[in-house]
């Protein structure tokens, strides 16, 4: 029997064919799949696929994180992708996430929130081809509720293999030429707007094994703002 | 605090070249909001002797004339103005280890602590069936660690370097041997006097009658006489003057220069009384009774520290030289003695009758 599935004027004959789409549509596509005119027709259809939705359904609280995964039980080797994105590498995946800094793409950032990457690492092998990128990607996102955005620009430094800072398009690879520029009159006033708020800077830094530095740091910004909270709040 | 300075911070942290920024910091932090708040409250307060203020002060003098010379120090002065301000504007925050006459007069149940991000009656946390015992014994440790710090670097650490490295603290009597050699001048000679009158044979009927014949030994008398009285008020006058002028001092030479020791003494047995009375009151689940002023040093004591401090400072002067009063009555001495014997044995030779 042959199967049709509508979702926003798109049809598709096979469960395969839409989990390869459901990127495109993902907010429809959760809505469609929990419906049980869809879950009956899939146990009609492939009692594997359905008893693994039914799994996930009782697993899985978030929405995006669900329906992620219901994508790769129909295709468990397509490539990355998720929320009209798609990633044909890890890496273009990091240059994503920094070519943006220091602005932060919330649906990347809930995909490590909710340890989709590790999940599609795992599903791709990488859990043993590249056991150590996948161990770190992995300790990031278990660490992600430390420093959510902190924990999102490592993310991107991780995934694009890369130790360079990128900034306006240009990328920097040493810490003095990167802070030369940055203190030229044209870029302070922007950049100081919201470096300490997006953490793109003190991820950089990290990685580069200043964390000392950055301790030091926070202790004296910490000081100084808790006195300055006390005394605004008297 | 500006996100511009956060970055120059950050940057001189990492790379350390921010230098062409630090003379505009310097002018920022000494025109800061900050500090100009915690002068008008200084000024505002000039007259209380609450050690809350007389430390504000000292620190605020201290404060003025740092010099901004890198971000780290920029923000650890920025962190040290606000902490003064804080500690002027924060009128519930006693230590009880250390607070003037009216601070005191709050019950230690009263003290206001920060509990988990907020302020809270010490009584209250003490008695609530909410916190562990643990969290309140440690909370309790926190307080008197920070209480017991305060007075460290506010009381012992100054009282000891005045101890170590006095510049103008002299040892001063209340009455000075130069003094005390005069007075018993004085004493002697107001006898002398007394006995003249009744020395035998009448001696001094003839000075007395002011006789021709002995104009040329009673004027003398009479003027020394004179003499010996006004000296003898001006000495009592002089006298008086200086101890009303040296009270301070001889209050704070006698209760900390020479007690220091009995006062380290004092502090740590309070702190340690407070700490146990207060470990107490959590395990067994009593309340927490008594006036934060029975731990604390006397507001007294702290006000002599900043006068000795300011005494300190000030240029030495040499409390024993001989005045020109004390130049005057030698010399009168001298006469009178002169004078007497001079008295003694004209009648001898008899030609005083």
């Amino acid at each position: 029997m042959s199967i049709i599935i509508k979702i926003k004027n798109e049809e598709y004959t096979s469960f395969e064919e839409f989990g390869k789409n459901i990127y495109k549509y993902f907010d429809e596509a959760y809505k469609l799949v929990n419906t049980s005119k869809f879950l009956k027709l899939l146990k009609q259809e492939n009692i594997e696929y359905y008893d693994a939705i039914i799994k996930l359904r009782k697993e899985e609280t978030d929405e995006d994180a669900f329906i992620f995964k219901v994508q790769y039980v129909f295709c468990p080797l397509m490539e990355l992708k998720f929320r009209n994105y798609k990633f044909t590498s890890l890496k273009i995946l990091g240059r994503k996430i920094l070519l943006g800094a220091p602005k932060i793409d919330i649906y990347i950032k809930e995909a490590i929130k909710n340890k989709l990457f590790s999940y599609y690492l795992k599903l791709q092998g990488y859990d043993v081809l590249e056991k150590k990128l996948y161990e770190s990607v992995k300790n990031l996102e278990n660490n992600y509720l430390e420093n959510p955005n902190r924990c999102y620009f490592k993310m991107g430094f991780l995934l694009a293999g890369t130790q360079k800072i990128v900034y306006r398009r240009k990328w920097y690879d040493s810490v003095s030429t990167f802070f030369q520029e940055i203190l030229k009159p044209t870029m302070i006033h922007d950049f100081c707007k919201d470096f300490e708020k997006s953490q793109y800077v003190f991820a950089w830094l990290e990685l580069l094994g200043y964390q000392d530095k950055l301790n030091k740091y926070f202790s004296l910004t910490e000081t100084e703002k808790n006195w300055e909270d006390d005394n605004n709040v008297s | 605090m500006k996100e511009e300075d956060k970055l120059l911070l950050l940057i001189e942290l990492v790379d350390g070249n921010v230098k062409e920024f630090l003379k505009e910091k310097n002018k920022e932090f000494h025109n800061s909001e900050t500090l100009l708040k915690i002068d008008d409250l200084i000024k505002k307060n000039h007259h209380s002797k609450s050690p809350k203020y007389l430390i504000a002060q000292r620190e605020y003098e201290k404060i003025k004339e740092v010099k901004i010379t890198s971000m780290e120090t920029y923000f650890i002065n920025i962190a040290r103005a606000e902490r003064i301000l804080s500690s002027l504007l924060n009128k519930e925050f006693v230590n009880p280890l250390m607070c003037s006459k009216e601070e005191g007069n709050i019950s230690l149940a009263s003290l206001v602590v920060n509990f988990n991000g907020k302020n809270a009656y010490l009584g209250d946390i003490i008695m609530s069936d909410v916190y562990l015992d643990n969290r309140k014994i440690d909370l309790v440790k926190e307080y008197i660690i920070t209480w017991r710090k305060e007075v460290d670097e506010t009381f012992i650490r100054p009282l000891q370097l005045l101890l170590t490295y006095p510049k103008n603290l002299p040892k001063k009597r209340r009455l000075p041997l130069n003094k005390l050699f005069i007075g018993l001048f004085l004493i002697i000679l107001n006898f002398l006097f007394a006995f003249s009158f009744f020395l035998k044979g009448n001696y001094i009927r003839p000075i007395l009658k002011f006789d021709y014949t002995n104009y040329f030994i009673s004027i003398p008398y009479f003027l020394l006489f004179a003499l010996l009285c006004i000296f003898d008020f001006s000495y009592i006058f002089l006298l008086l003057k200086r101890n009303n002028e040296h009270i301070d001092y001889f209050y704070a030479q006698e209760k900390l220069l020479f007690n220091s020791k009995q006062i380290m003494d004092e502090v740590r047995n309070n702190t340690e009384h407070l700490y146990q009375k207060m470990l107490n009151c959590i395990i067994y689940k009593q309340e927490l009774n008594g006036k934060a002023s029975q731990y604390s040093i006397s507001e007294n004591k702290i006000t002599a520290l900043s006068y000795l401090q300011e005494e300190n400072e000030r240029p030495e002067l040499d409390e024993d030289h001989i005045s020109n009063y004390e130049i005057v009555l030698i010399e009168l001495i001298v006469v009178l003695v002169v004078y007497f014997i001079a008295l003694i044995s004209l009648y001898q030779m008899g030609l005083i009758k």
